[in-house]
């Protein structure tokens, strides 16, 4: 048995990146690994919800789900049921089919809230700017981590962390307390521009006001 | 001496106590298991195939038991025949952009604003946002104040702000989160005004600065009495010699 963990990464060096010594992308909670770095939309459990598909032909509906989530965040509360309301068309998202749907949608709620979305591989400060104005970001994601997936998958999720050392996802297959997937930015940028993807969307509406002190 | 020394000696180092909380890590090169990291010690290992967690002693496997943290993985299996979740990716075109905004039109730039919060119903908030709004003071300072409106029961009001039913409650915090001022009741746009001037003095933004330094700002510069006074005494100090007492 002595030899069972060869295959297994070597065991914790002294110095180093925290990706260095560990090399993996782990779950977790709003805090990374690091144990100081935290989510830049902190979505509370209540608020997250997991994807379904189409009830009219079963197809995902992991765009509009992680657009939903992403517009609880930024407290826009009238367009609570904007998913469902989409579940009810054929399911599949790209962005011309985003921009339709969500015009409809407020069209029929009376709301004009501005949202931007872009199909930017190369894009990167753009979608850091998202992230470092609290606000979350939906981005295109192409799995293979060994922590949700096996393989690749075509798939949307809500960045909610982008920092020098980490990028945080929210998964809506997995959207338990501890189920958000922690990564370095070399670990995530790949898998956001893998497949035609490098597709970001965001709400301009401002994030909830952070936490009090004094 | 030899108590001091005896008491120099008696140096306690209480160890850093901030072991990090077990944590689940998965690895390309193991598919099918998740390893369980204490700090940077392994403590374990859960099979998604066989669900069973084993306890590792010096990487050694030991016999099945509970694990002390819940694999997210317990007692389902890794999706496998379903590659699509819902992106359409022939549709995806590169470089597409679209949006009621445009990026870089400084939507994005409100993360150092400061933050206003009205804790009230939506209707009787969105009452005392408009008077905030019509407010020329406000007006003024719009783009660097961010006003929202949250009902009492929201989720984001239960993020330790003190907020009742019974009454509206304004907060203004910095960027950060600080609070610079807080009140448990309405009492009209002007006052909230000047609380604000109050705990940021600093909030005028016909008095920021301009860094650029133009041809024409020199000559106003030189124009100025007060300068040109300052300029000529220093130009008698520099030329009138100074007396040498023998």
């Amino acid at each position: 048995m002595a030899g069972y963990f060869q295959a297994v990464p070597p065991q914790p060096v002294e110095s180093g990146s925290f990706q260095e010594i560990f090399g993996a992308i782990s779950l977790g909670g709003g805090i990374a690994p690091d144990g100081h770095t935290e989510v830049a939309a902190d979505l509370p459990v209540s608020e997250r919800f997991p994807n379904i598909g189409s009830r009219v032909d079963g197809a995902g509906m992991c765009v509009m789900t992680s657009i939903e989530m992403a517009a609880r965040w930024q407290l826009l509360d009238p367009l609570r049921g904007l998913r469902d309301w989409c579940a009810r068309q054929a399911g599949g998202g790209y962005p011309e089919k985003v921009e339709r749907q969500l015009n409809s949608f407020q069209a029929e709620r009376h709301t004009s809230y501005g949202f931007v979305q872009w199909v930017q591989p190369n894009d990167v400060a753009g979608l850091r700017a998202i992230l470092a104005s609290g606000r979350i970001a939906c981005v295109t994601y192409a799995g293979h981590d060994s922590v949700h997936y096996r393989q690749s998958i075509s798939h949307m999720v809500c960045c909610v962390a982008f920092t020098d050392s980490w990028v945080c996802i929210l998964d809506n297959n997995y959207v338990g307390e501890r189920e958000l997937v922690w990564m370095a930015p070399s670990d995530f940028l790949p898998r956001w521009r893998e497949g035609g993807g490098g597709w970001a969307f965001y709400w301009t509406a401002p994030p909830p006001p952070p936490p009090p002190f004094n | 001496m030899s108590k001091l020394l005896l008491a120099l000696g008696l140096l306690i180092a209480l160890p850093a106590l901030g072991s990090a909380s077990p944590a689940w890590f998965a690895y390309e090169s193991r598919p099918g298991f998740l390893f369980l990291y204490e700090g940077d010690r392994l403590i374990g290992q859960y099979d998604l195939a066989s669900h069973v967690y084993r306890p590792l002693v010096n990487r050694v496997p030991q016999d099945p038991c509970e694990p002390p943290v819940p694999p997210p993985h317990a007692g389902r299996s890794l999706p496998d025949e379903t590659t699509n979740y819902g992106v359409l990716s022939g549709q995806v075109i590169p470089g597409y952009r679209s949006g009621g905004v445009q990026a870089g039109d400084g939507v994005l730039n409100d993360g150092s604003n400061v933050r206003l919060t009205i804790f009230a119903p939506l209707d009787r908030g969105g009452q005392i946002q408009s008077e905030i709004a019509a407010l020329p003071e406000f007006q003024a300072v719009a783009s660097r104040l961010t006003v929202q409106v949250i009902p009492p029961d929201h989720w984001a009001a239960r993020c330790g702000f003190q907020t009742s039913p019974a009454h509206p409650t304004i907060y203004i915090q910095n960027p950060d989160g600080r609070v610079l001022h807080r009140q448990d009741d309405w009492t009209g746009a002007p006052a909230l005004f000047a609380a604000l001037r109050r705990v940021r003095p600093d909030y005028q933004p016909t008095n920021d600065p301009d860094g650029r330094i133009s041809s024409v700002d020199l000559m106003k510069l030189f124009a100025n009495p007060i300068v040109l006074a300052g300029l000529g005494l220093l130009a008698l100090i520099v030329l009138i010699p100074s007396r040498k007492v023998a």
